[in-house]
């Protein structure tokens, strides 16, 4: 077993769910290694830590259930109210519905071809613009893509040093 | 609204002498002043440039408070497991304008911009020695960063983060 | 840890919830709400943001339990919309902060004197329990809102790797790196205090 695995291993036994056979495979390996023990009991330490960290709730149970009994209740009786008013109009209300429906339809039917290129635009005014990308590196090949967790541009070149570490697209 | 050209003829609108200066004072000098407003603000608004290099890896780097905010944004992006701070470097730029940046010891970065205003439009080059690591255009919001890399160092990669603000 | 209350209590408290029984409604968010509320503060780190976001999640709760079908545990129902909504609320903070990432970054900084106090001078400095406590949320701090909801349900909440899957709708295999990863930065951060 490497360290790389090991310490994978330690994570498991840590949060209880290494099986017997493998938790007896890695006593005998952290025999072998001690200096891996350090690693287990920081983990335990990080664990005891985590628990101190996260303080009592600011209100006590029965304080937050008034609170969100009464938010609960407004939402109930605005919702009730709404039913209320709207039960006479009901029938209006959704002809002007279907109307207004249609006529939006037929508004996208009509615009579309500049319409989506607008809501393009607007999508794409943070972002940056990339207009080429060189490298004198050997053999080195170009990639930008926008990454989808933070919205940033990235601009990378890929050689046949790092083409194995190429990032996470997307 | 219907315009009657014959009562505009009758009362000699268009033979007015006053009219040339009128619209040219009214009209024409704003016109041009707004225009070369536009184009100089086009041009000439001065924008901050930051390059903030790091070497990506999955060796182990040691603990840097400087790479606090930044590590974990990166570790979102790329998979390598280490970021290390190796430099960063910023300068006034009043476009259009060419401006060189030394960052770390071994590299330098020409940028030239070209013109900003809401966006900055420069041409960037990631140079070690003479040779171009990376060279792009690029119109880049202020205060959005841009996120250059690939070229590898010490089994690792070098990432250049670029803002323009 | 019981995570669920004996017998078929919690069945039976949702069933009248859902008929709009508030008072079943309220021993729910009894029972739950230490739980609830303590995996928001640990993706948070900040109690009125913790007590504010605890409530919307219980707001969406009870009007999302004509949606809850039974299929999973109800806390594991409740902790997936608590772990979700602070996924948003943190997001959201993140995106205002996103363009000021680089700006406390000072090229000339003297690296040792923004070392947290107790990382230079060698394992054998005892520590104030505060310091402890600060370096540790630098470290919470650092990792990835994701990696924070899974330690937590982990650690604190002491869920197992397939029920943490089933709140985070992800892989037991992802919970199992996820993990590995956020115990392994948190060390590197916190340096020789562990």
């Amino acid at each position: 077993m490497n360290r790389r695995k090991a310490e994978r291993w330690i994570s498991m036994d840590v949060d209880g769910e290494l099986s017997s056979r493998r938790r007896s495979r890695l006593a005998g390996w952290l025999e072998r290694h001690p200096d891996m023990k350090d690693l287990q009991d920081a983990w335990l330490l990080q664990k005891k830590i985590l628990h101190e960290y996260i303080p009592e709730p600011v209100q006590t149970p029965e304080a937050a259930w008034q609170n969100i009994r009464r938010m609960i209740r407004a939402e109930s009786a605005g919702r009730d109210m709404v039913n209320n008013d709207m039960s006479g109009y009901r029938f209006k209300f959704a002809s002007a519905m279907a109307v207004a429906l249609l006529m939006i339809l037929a508004g996208i039917f009509f615009l579309q071809s500049w319409a989506l290129e607008d809501l393009d635009m607007i999508a794409h005014m943070d972002r940056t613009e990339v207009e080429w990308v060189e490298s004198d590196l050997p053999d080195a090949m170009s990639m930008v893509y926008e990454d989808a967790d933070t919205g940033l541009t990235v601009i990378w070149v890929l050689t046949a040093e790092n083409g194995k570490e190429e990032p996470d697209a997307g | 609204m219907r315009v009657d050209l014959n009562y505009i003829k009758s009362h000699r609108c268009i033979e007015n002498p006053f009219l040339p200066h009128f619209l040219f004072f009214r009209l024409i000098l704003p016109l041009c002043l707004m225009c070369a407003a536009g184009a100089a603000s086009a041009y000439g608004q001065p924008a901050s440039v930051e390059a903030m290099l790091i070497h990506a890896s999955d060796r182990p780097a040691p603990l840097d408070i400087r790479m606090e905010k930044v590590e974990y944004r990166l570790r979102r992006i790329f998979g390598f497991e280490h970021y290390r701070f190796m430099g960063k470097t910023s300068a006034i730029i009043h476009p259009p304008a060419q401006v060189r940046l030394e960052i770390h010891e071994d590299y330098v970065l020409h940028i030239n911009a070209t013109s900003s205003n809401d966006r900055v439009r420069a041409q960037v080059r990631w140079m070690q020695d003479r040779e171009s690591l990376l060279s792009t255009s690029v119109a880049q919001r202020r205060g959005i960063p841009v996120i250059l890399g690939g070229p590898p160092h010490e089994g690792g990669t070098l990432i250049l983060i670029l803002t323009f603000k | 840890m019981n995570k669920e209350a004996p017998g078929n209590d919690v069945g039976f408290l949702v069933d009248r919830a859902r008929n709009g029984d508030e008072e079943a409604f309220g021993e729910l968010m009894r029972m739950y709400h230490q739980r609830v509320y303590s995996l928001i503060f640990g993706m948070v780190h900040n109690a009125e943001d913790a007590k504010d976001l605890s409530q919307q999640a219980w707001i969406k709760v009870w009007t999302k339990l004509d949606s809850f079908k039974g299929r999973s545990g109800f806390y594991t129902w409740v902790y997936r919309i608590a772990v979700f909504a602070s996924l948003d609320f943190i997001r959201s903070r993140s995106r205002k902060k996103e363009t000021e990432w680089l700006e406390d970054v000072e090229p000339e900084r003297d690296l040792d004197a923004h070392v947290p106090a107790g990382m230079t001078d060698g394992p054998d400095r005892k520590l104030h329990h505060s310091e402890i406590r600060e370096v540790f949320e630098r470290a919470l701090e650092s990792l990835t809102p994701e990696h924070k909801a899974i330690l937590i349900l982990r650690d604190v909440d002491e869920l197992s790797y397939d029920e943490i899957a089933k709140v985070m709708k992800c892989r037991k295999g992802t919970v199992m790196s996820r993990i590995f990863y956020a115990r392994k930065n948190i060390r590197k951060s916190m340096g020789e205090l562990l």
